[in-house]
């Protein structure tokens, strides 16, 4: 331990540096904590084995990932997946174990217990390696890192009853029955513990921690609880992980479970940094030197029967390319395995150079996993050429003066759809193949290929396109495809889309036609829209009459606080053509914004005349009418403003479309003749408004009957806004009819 | 010519042709004034050919029922469509004007 300084320092540092390489070729921390591991121990000649310290330092990286693996999966999410858990699980552990127990029996001259035991360890997968990776891409949530997912959380609940079996084939004072009553009755006192803590008093715990607003308390308990959970475990014979597991998923239930995770990650990836160092210290360099071929072909021999053996379980249920992608990710050997090794090596079970190199095997499956997963797409496409019916390039998608757009992905299919609206000739490139079968059935044109491939740019007349618009999402992506453009003629030029400024920093050295800033040009045309509705509104709410209005000349007042209420109803004239014009709906809440901004200053100029002016009879009776009109104004607004976003609705069911657009124009007719009224008072027009306002809506409930029978065959929620639609159509045609009556009695006032 | 004007034994028969709307009803209310300078005080508002029938279009009817009410005259509507008879009911039109299914019926009505 004198050396631990010395040792920390030189690791951190040989860490820190493979890091940065490695992450420059686009590959995981992983592989650069298990390379400083080999090398440390090589210089430092450290065993992992025997420092118990070490080891258990090691095993909390693995402990934290699973308690944070557990937070994502609350007992119900567990249910949900019984499926990938017991039966791909259990199949997989199952046969596997038994085809690999078969040779190892053959290959090593073994008794069959060991046999079994090699057999098991070596058909568990790395929880570590592989939920860090799908975690880190999102891969976790598509159907292979579901499938995959499940299948780990079995392995790791299988890795008890193999550590059981470990000491039932070694113990000779008790007797089998003896030892599996034991254990049923520990996993149902440990069980028990974990859950009932975990359900009743963890989040209890939390609520009373949350409320100290102390971060260090809050930190300090979710170690308390993760490692308390572990040590239960631990306690009771079972591994610290399901300790671990288990309290994560009895949080993930609690409000905590977005807190505690990100209170918890930095925690743990460095102890999953640690981790894979030891995992790296237990390479044997001398026997991996000597026996380099066996370590090799075995590697090769075991992950290939380990992929066969969960594609044949998971092809009966799942697609060709879901079922070998879970294969592949699979088909490494995983840590647990190391600990199944450890165990048969202290017990002598094995020969000590047999499992040497069976640890040097698992460990070189380890270091091929992040490069496996990080390819799976090439990968499957060896396999499985169904899914991507390599096609000829559509000769008339490149014909000159098109398009090639490089990536399918979300951005990518959105540009494809504008660019098919606008009729532009477009070729895409992917070499994603759920992509490539998306633009299939797109019915789009496209090529599977690598974008920054120069040799098909080339084959896709790249140099008589009109434009090249790069729509992948990473940066490193991007720059391939551009310096690859940039190779065939430095005067093409590239559309790209990219996430920042640093990002468009990045791609400088290239010619690009257009780099959109995907943040600041979305904010840009929210903020424009923003401020052209702003400008609307500011335009139809400017005063036009009363800013002249004075309380020394109280019937100019009122004659002006008259004109401005007709143009209130000129807004709304504006907002049914807006609507007509189908603008959107931030255009017609600015017509319903300026509405208010102008009716506010009405409504004071009328309190300040019915309070301040000196009035004569007569005009207090005006001023009256008008303070009812301006109410029945405000109600007029609100209740369009209500209409406008129900016709909106109204206008995407294809079945009630019409009845929208006509809505419009009907209540248009109507408000059209108000404002001839308010303008310019006529008995005549008076008349009609009568007529089109007056009734009991019987029209209304024909329209309503008819909407409503099983013709139209309406859901729920269409019968439920079409009702409340002509509710607002009735009361609007009530208030149009109100308003015009005022005007009658203005015009007899007056 | 989006608008046919014919006279029936002096009532004046508008077809309208697929769309009354701000386009065509300019030259609508134009035709109709002219026609009623003429003479006649009876209007049949025939939507057999028209689809859709907007607000400007809608005002053309409420225009010809002001043209005629000096004259004692009358506008009658008759083979809308389902949205043009959904129009009429939501501005109020149905229960201010009549609506016929047929043109035969319209005459008949307006000979009556």
């Amino acid at each position: 331990m004198q050396n631990l300084i010395p040792l920390l320092i030189t690791t951190i540092a040989i860490a820190t540096v493979l890091n940065v390489l490695l992450k420059r070729i686009n590959m995981p921390t992983v592989i650069g904590y298990i390379f400083t591991g080999a090398i440390i121990g090589g210089i430092f000649n450290i065993n992992v084995h025997g420092n118990a310290d070490l080891e258990h330092v090691a095993e909390f990286g693995v402990v934290f990932l699973m308690f944070t693996i557990g937070l994502e999966f609350s007992i119900s999410h567990l249910k949900s997946m019984k499926k990938e858990v017991f039966v791909y699980g259990f199949s997989q552990v199952f046969i596997t174990g038994i085809v690999l127990a078969i040779a190892a029996n053959l290959l090593f001259d073994i008794d069959y217990k060991p046999a079994i035991i090699v057999g098991l360890g070596l058909a568990l997968s790395s929880t570590a390696i592989v939920l860090k990776i799908l975690n880190e891409t999102g891969q976790i949530s598509t159907d292979y890192g579901r499938n995959s997912l499940g299948v780990l959380i079995f392995q790791d609940i299988a890795v008890i009853p193999i550590l059981l079996m470990i000491t039932i084939f070694t113990n000779e004072d008790k007797s089998l029955s003896t030892l599996l009553i034991e254990t049923t009755i520990d996993a149902v006192i440990a069980l028990s513990i974990l859950i009932i803590v975990g359900k009743y008093v963890v989040s209890y715990v939390f609520k009373i921690v949350a409320n100290t607003n102390s971060k260090e308390i809050y930190m300090g308990t979710i170690l308390l609880v993760v490692v308390g959970a572990s040590y239960i475990a631990h306690h009771f014979g079972f591994s610290y992980s399901l300790g671990a597991f288990i309290a994560g998923m009895m949080i993930a239930d609690t409000v905590y479970k977005y807190q505690v995770e990100a209170d918890l990650i930095p925690f743990r990836d460095l102890l999953l940094g640690v981790f894979f160092v030891t995992i790296g210290l237990q390479i044997d360099i001398t026997v991996v030197q000597q026996n380099i071929v066996p370590v090799v072909m075995f590697g090769i021999l075991i992950m290939i029967v380990k992929a066969l053996t969960i594609f044949s379980i998971l092809i009966l249920s799942n697609t060709k390319k879901a079922s070998l992608k879970t294969a592949i990710t699979l088909s490494e050997i995983g840590e647990f395995s190391l600990v199944v090794f450890s165990l048969l090596l202290a017990n002598k079970m094995m020969d000590p150079v047999a499992v040497q190199i069976l640890m040097a095997t698992i460990v070189l499956s380890m270091i091929a996993t992040p490069f496996l997963i990080n390819n799976l797409d090439k990968i499957v496409s060896l396999f499985i050429k169904g899914t991507i019916e390599e096609s000829p390039i559509d000769k008339s998608s490149v014909i000159g003066g098109h398009i090639i757009l490089c990536g399918y992905g979300i951005f990518g299919q959105v540009v494809s759809d504008r660019l098919t609206t606008e009729g532009i000739n477009h070729i895409i490139i992917t070499n994603d193949t759920d992509d490539y079968v998306k633009a299939k059935e797109a019915k789009r044109s496209v090529v599977y290929g690598d974008p920054s491939d120069r040799v098909l740019l080339d084959r896709l007349k790249v140099k008589q396109a009109m434009s090249t618009i790069v729509a992948l999402e990473s940066i490193e992506e991007v720059q391939k495809v551009s310096a690859a453009i940039s190779l065939i003629d430095p005067e093409l030029k590239v559309i790209a889309k990219v996430a920042s400024e640093k990002d468009k920093k990045e791609l400088d050295q290239f010619n690009h036609e257009l780099l959109l800033d995907g943040n600041s040009h979305t904010a840009s045309l929210l903020v424009e829209q923003i401020v052209k509705s702003r400008m609307l509104a500011k335009e139809t709410s400017s005063l036009k009459y009363l800013q002249d209005y004075s309380l020394d000349d109280p019937i100019s007042a009122i004659n002006c606080v008259e004109k401005e209420q007709s143009r209130l109803l000129d807004i709304m004239s504006k907002s049914f053509n807006a609507f007509r014009e189908d603008k959107d709906i931030m255009h017609i809440k600015a017509f319903h914004d300026s509405f208010k901004v102008l009716s506010e200053i009405i409504t004071n100029a009328i309190t300040n005349i019915m309070s301040d002016a000196k009035l004569s009879t007569d005009l207090y009776e005006r001023i009256n009418i008008l303070l009812d009109n301006q109410q029945l104004l405000i109600t007029m607004n609100a209740s369009l403003e209500d209409l406008g976003k129900e016709l909106k609705r109204l206008e995407l069911n294809s079945k009630t479309e019409n009845l929208s657009h006509m809505a419009v124009e009907g209540l248009d007719t109507i408000l059209l003749t108000l404002i001839d009224i308010a303008t310019d008072f006529d008995d005549m027009d008076m008349e009609m408004l009568k007529n089109m306002t007056q009734g009991e809506g019987q029209g209304l409930a024909s329209i309503r009957q008819n909407y409503l029978d099983d013709k139209h065959e309406l859901d729920s929620g269409s019968k439920a806004l079409l009702l409340s639609s002509t509710n607002h159509i009735e009361s609007l045609r009530k208030i149009f009819g109100s308003i015009g009556q005022n005007y009658k009695k203005l015009s007899e006032v007056s | 010519m989006s608008i046919n004007i014919s006279n029936n034994d002096g009532i004046l028969i508008v077809s309208p042709e697929t769309r009354l709307d701000t386009t065509s009803a300019p030259e609508a209310e134009a035709l109709i004034i002219a026609a009623l300078e003429e003479g006649g005080s009876k209007v049949i508002m025939d939507f057999s050919g028209t689809e859709y029938i907007s607000s400007a279009g809608l005002r053309i009817i409420l225009k010809t029922a002001k043209l005629l009410k000096p004259k004692s005259g009358i506008i009658v509507l008759c083979n809308a469509n389902e949205q043009i008879n959904e129009v009429l009911e939501i501005s109020g039109f149905s229960t201010m004007v009549s609506v016929y299914k047929s043109q035969e019926e319209a005459l008949t009505a307006l000979n009556s």
